[in-house]
């Protein structure tokens, strides 16, 4: 074969990248269009190679369901979840960059550090972690309300109307992390000669957050926003260890659903369907990403 | 009245701090303590903030007396290890061919491979459990490393591109033309001074594989790591004997912050996905 130097070339290097996307095309490309094949089938987890074409009846099923009903318990909830826990995550994640932040801060690095903590926790543990504190009988939290003088105190993960706060809270505290992070980042990236300028022309601290804090990192607030939202939306580790979507349905997230559809009750199609719809979700996260990211490498400030 | 006011502000900031790290800290260190409880003192009332009789009893009784599997941690740490080695590898190969190579259809290519880090494993689930039972990989440590070395893949290639962008050329054009092939100067000059990228991407992918088990708990019905075998633990017993739990908890997080420890930097670029470049 005769091949010129640039031919020579493309070649070698598709042979660099052949080994990755072989793997990304058979574990990850490939089910995730069989997935979508799936939903439009009848398959049972008991006999997972007799497939029954089925049109729409998947997608069908999750909207008119009773019990849990997609409008008025797996909505709610997953609205509930997530909202929760992005608004919790990135709030309390910029609140406590800025202060870390802070010039007269000392031991910086220590702090961050154990901010940091419970990110590197697997999902299994942190859940462990809150069942102990939220237990009823045993668990601290209600040992101190009881030293407080709580006559009645709540069961909290056995309550209905507490159940949910009880998870946004454990989920705040696991994937803070993440948020401080890029908050930190992003306000690192604020030249000292800014904030200086504004000290000298007499801002206030308010105004300094308002005015050109929050505008300078407006970019990292939204891929923060962006990014957390996709990863609450699919994430069902922590719920489906500490509550299994209970009690009532109260806390059974979309990713929840799609699980006990798919492997509880052997439903392949219907979970598929469901996961379909998560993945929509994704992709529209996705495509705003991907806008972030190219306008922040075209504005060079990322 | 101005050094006043930033007193309180000081004061302020740092009443926050603090509690957040409570906040932080608590949690983790309720469940860890009971470690060197007894049990009965572990779940007594009223609670101990520290063990009044410390006791390593748990540890003995975790491998001796409980239905709690100690193999766990070895399936789990032969699953990290393969599942590192997998994202390295094909990482490794693909990071150099598309910082060193100028080929035809590169910058597609590149971002084809960032989507993927986009997929969620949700998407993939249900397909990847057929596909595994009908060949032979469900219920085994392989199936779990290619999962998880799926999930790291991208990412990792990404971070080595990186790396491998940062090494001046000329020191490998000089190498081939005393000979060397170019797989030969990727193995012997270029990955020796990538090595800070390299253990960046190896703790990223172990730990990721270390700490997952929604996956694991689908995948696995008696290759168990140790995180389903905490999850069934919880599950199926009536009375959670929290100390024991908290022991077998313990043994599991301690390397990770140890190695948190030593390597938080790297933790950070990995787990952020390339949010964050520092």
């Amino acid at each position: 074969m005769n091949l010129n130097k640039n031919q020579k070339e493309t070649i070698r290097g598709y042979l660099f990248v052949a080994p990755v996307l072989l793997l990304l095309f058979l574990f990850s490309l490939y089910p995730l269009f069989k997935t979508i094949y799936f939903s439009f089938f009848d398959i049972r987890l008991a006999s997972m190679n007799r497939k029954v074409f089925a049109g729409w009846k998947n997608y069908r099923l999750l909207f008119t369901r009773v019990n849990p009903s997609f409008f008025s318990q797996i909505l709610p909830a997953t609205v509930y979840y997530v909202v929760g826990s992005v608004a919790g995550q990135i709030g309390f994640g910029f609140l406590l960059a800025i202060l870390v932040q802070q010039k007269f801060v000392k031991g910086r690095e220590a702090i961050r550090a154990i901010i940091i903590l419970p990110w590197v926790v697997s999902g299994i543990i942190i859940a462990i972690s809150w069942r102990f504190m939220y237990e009823p009988r045993l668990g601290v939290l209600n040992y101190l309300l009881a030293s407080m003088g709580v006559g009645n105190p709540p069961t909290w993960l056995n309550d209905e109307r507490l159940v949910m706060g009880c998870l946004v809270v454990a989920n705040i505290w696991h994937g803070m992390a993440f948020s401080f992070i890029i908050q930190t980042s992003g306000l690192h990236s604020i030249s000292d000669e800014v904030m200086e300028a504004a000290l000298v022309d007499g801002a206030n601290g308010f105004q300094r957050l308002t005015l050109i804090i929050i505008p300078l990192v407006r970019q990292f607030l939204v891929l923060n926003l962006i990014l957390t939202s996709m990863a609450t939306i699919n994430s069902f580790d922590l719920i489906f260890a500490m509550t299994n979507g209970g009690p009532m349905f109260k806390t059974e997230v979309i990713s929840v659903q799609m699980y006990h559809r798919a492997f509880g009750f052997g439903r392949l199609g219907e979970g598929s369907a469901i996961a379909t719809i998560i993945l929509l979700m994704n992709l529209i996260l996705t495509i705003f990403y991907m806008r972030m990211n190219k306008n922040q490498s075209e504005g060079g400030d990322g | 009245m101005r050094s006043k006011r930033s007193l309180l502000l000081k004061v302020i900031t740092y009443a926050i701090i603090l509690m957040w790290i409570i906040f932080t800290i608590g949690p983790l260190y309720w469940l860890l303590s009971s470690t060197f409880k007894p049990s009965s003192e572990a779940i007594g009332y009223p609670p101990t903030l520290f063990p009044k009789n410390p006791t390593l009893q748990n540890f003995k009784n975790l491998f001796t007396a409980s239905r709690f599997n100690f193999y766990s941690y070895g399936h789990s740490f032969i699953i990290g290890c393969g599942a590192m080695f997998i994202s390295l590898l094909v990482a490794m190969f693909a990071g150099y061919g598309l910082s060193r190579v100028h080929f035809k259809g590169k910058q597609i290519v590149m971002t084809t491979i960032l989507l993927f880090q986009m997929v969620p494993i949700l998407a993939t689930l249900i397909p990847l459990y057929q596909t595994f039972s009908r060949y032979g990989l469900y219920n085994t440590h392989l199936g779990l490393m290619l999962i998880y070395a799926t999930q790291t893949a991208p990412m990792n290639t990404w971070l080595l591109k990186g790396y491998f962008d940062t090494i001046p050329y000329s020191i490998e054009e000089a190498a081939q033309i005393d000979g060397l092939s170019r797989l030969a100067t990727l193995y012997r000059i270029a990955l020796p001074i990538a090595a800070p990228g390299l253990s960046a991407s190896t703790i990223f992918a172990f730990f990721k594989a270390w700490n997952e088990y929604m996956v694991a708990l689908t995948m696995t019905s008696t290759v168990r790591p140790y995180t389903v075998e905490l999850y069934r633990f919880i599950g199926e017993q009536g009375d959670v004997d929290w100390s024991l739990l908290g022991t077998a908890a313990l043994i599991a997080v301690l390397p990770v912050f140890i190695l948190f420890s030593f390597f938080q930097k790297y933790f950070i670029i990995g787990m952020s996905g390339g949010a964050i470049k520092s």
